[in-house]
């Protein structure tokens, strides 16, 4: 079969540096999670499962390891091309993993799949039951906690701009530029990993001044109903727009 | 689709980073799966007999149902089932059998079945239509498979080599050990290889723009072609992909999200590339081909019942 190292006589340098690969793909899932970086890419509910998984990648490895050399072998350094690039390769990646920025996809990226301002469908309304239909802002006391997905849930279920008028609004987003010279602050909502990333906004009725796209800002304001393109919107009034940084989870679900 | 500012600000250190995002998002998704499967197949290689998995499956038509339903067994998701598939083959099964199992247990199993009625509770029929469409589109592609006079042939040679002989098992919980470590390492590497090539692909056309795509499905027809390329692409694992399809709810015909659901888990970037491990590209090539061929008809013939 394809297992050389089990003859007693050699040991392939390839089979040791496979088991380190190995051992190190399984260090790098954990320490996604330890360095608590995996919220950008894969959903919370996955995070305790990639890290047992790192885990199990990693304690094969050692097990590996303690056979190969607990067996008398001799070590035989021989590894081929094809071998040899598959190991630059798998290096490679596991680099640019631990070095890669750990920062949210783009406003590129969010106007190439498109910024919704006012829908949300299926599973990315799950917080919101029936009832909650009726006269949803009745029951809340503040709005004041209410993210970005908060927001456009409401409206795709009671789309009224009427219903908004002066709510108080208080989100964190990047900022995406708008034709008009407003801009949109925006967030991915994420249902299984970047891959599904679906941007959604609310529009600010301010312009640019200082801001650039991709900058992070925290928005103070109010909601107000605005004529654009010949549909009324709901757009926010801002009091204070203040830059931060990027939050730790820039996704919401 | 490839509309040109994307393509010439690709390499701008902006659109880099989204690009390794979304690689390694598909990556550190599918790694855990990848290591499930091979866990499994591990198993299978050093504990459980050749003789005794060909006790249980019937190597007739009869067979080919009961291995549909394996997936029950091995609940994980397309990407983890190619080791156990190969595994399987290089324990005796016939090639066709192991189609039906790869085809079929992404979505004939317990998690994925409940995923699915988690996000669909409020449309109970596309539970049923889904499981129902992927069994019997798995036990069409197994059975014509089936038909083909020299199977080995579909396989890819390592493959084919490793089949040529039994397998005894091996003897001591030593050398059983050394044989379930061996296993995983082996696979592991070989099967990240094949996904890092997978996701490649994936995350290039995902930095590409989504909405012109969506902006295509004017009719059913061209919604349920959408639908299965953008399930091609996206190379999403089974068991999550139902709350990614339930997002299109609304705005595309049932059928469409149908065909998304059962074309998937089947077919995609990611598994085509894994696939490859196992079979020569002309297999891969022929299952492709039927497969997206039933979905679309299926696609279209609920979307004329009224779905």
């Amino acid at each position: 079969m394809h297992e050389h190292e089990a003859t007693h006589e050699t040991l392939r340098l390839h089979t040791v540096v496979q088991t380190v690969l190995l051992g190190l793909f399984g260090s790098f899932l954990m320490y996604l999670k330890v360095a608590n970086v995996l919220a950008y890419y894969v959903r919370p509910d996955y995070q305790m499962f990639t890290f047992v998984m790192g885990g199990v990648l990693l304690v094969a490895a050692l097990i590996n390891l303690a056979i190969l050399f607990g067996q008398r072998h001799q070590l035989h350094v021989t590894i081929s091309p094809a071998e040899l690039s598959q190991v630059f390769l798998f290096v490679l990646i596991l680099t640019l993993g631990v070095f890669l920025p750990r920062r949210s996809l783009s406003a590129q990226v969010a106007a190439l799949r498109g910024t919704n301002q006012n829908l949300l469908s299926g599973s990315q309304l799950k917080n919101l039951t029936l009832n909650d239909n009726a006269s949803p802002l009745l029951h809340t006391a503040s709005t004041l906690n209410y993210n970005i997905a908060d927001w456009i849930r409401l409206f795709s279920v009671n789309p009224e701009p009427d219903n908004y008028v002066d709510k108080k609004v208080n989100v964190e987003g990047f900022v995406q530029s708008n034709a008009d010279g407003t801009f949109t602050v925006s967030r991915f909502v994420v249902t299984c990993c970047a891959v599904d990333a679906t941007p959604i906004g609310l529009i600010v009725d301010r312009g640019l001044n200082d801001l650039k796209t991709d900058d992070w800002v925290h928005i103070d304001g109010k909601l107000e109903v605005k004529e654009i393109n010949g549909q009324r919107q709901v757009v926010v009034e801002p009091s204070d727009v203040k830059k931060i940084p990027q939050p730790s989870e820039p996704y919401l679900y | 689709m490839f509309s040109l500012p994307a393509i010439t600000s690709f390499f701008s250190p902006v659109q880099a980073t989204d690009y390794l995002n979304i690689f390694f998002s598909i990556l550190v998704e599918a790694l855990p799966f990848v290591t499930l499967g091979v866990l499994v197949s591990g198993l299978l290689t050093a504990f459980i007999k050749d003789e005794w998995l060909l006790k249980i499956v019937p190597k007739n038509f009869f067979g080919h149902i009961v291995i549909a339903f394996l997936g029950c067994v091995f609940p994980v998701c397309e990407c983890g089932n190619v080791p156990v598939a190969r595994r399987l083959i290089e324990k005796g099964l016939p090639v066709s059998q192991a189609i039906t199992f790869l085809l079929a247990a992404p979505v004939v199993n317990p998690i994925v079945i409940l995923s699915t009625a988690a996000a669909f509770h409020f449309a109970p029929e596309v539970i049923y239509l889904r499981v129902g469409l992927s069994l019997a589109i798995a036990l069409i592609v197994g059975w014509v498979v089936s038909l083909h006079k020299n199977p080995a042939s579909l396989l890819n040679e390592n493959v084919a080599a490793a089949c040529e002989h039994r397998h005894d098992l091996p003897h001591g919980w030593q050398t059983k050990l050394q044989t379930f470590v061996a296993t995983i390492r082996h696979e592991v590497i070989e099967m990240t290889t094949a996904l890092v090539f997978g996701a490649t692909i994936a995350a290039l056309t995902t930095t590409l723009s989504r909405s012109t795509l969506t902006s295509l499905a004017h009719t059913p027809l061209l919604a349920t072609i959408v639908m299965m390329a953008l399930a091609l692409i996206m190379s999403i694992c089974s068991t999550v992909d139902a709350f990614v399809a339930l997002g299109y709810y609304g705005r595309f015909p049932v059928s469409s999200i149908l065909a998304f659901l059962v074309f998937g888990p089947m077919i995609d970037f990611r598994v085509i590339s894994m696939l490859r491990t196992t079979f020569r590209w002309r297999l891969i090539l022929m299952m492709a081909v039927l497969v997206s061929e039933m979905v679309l008809i299926a696609s279209v013939g609920l979307n004329f019942l009224g779905r």
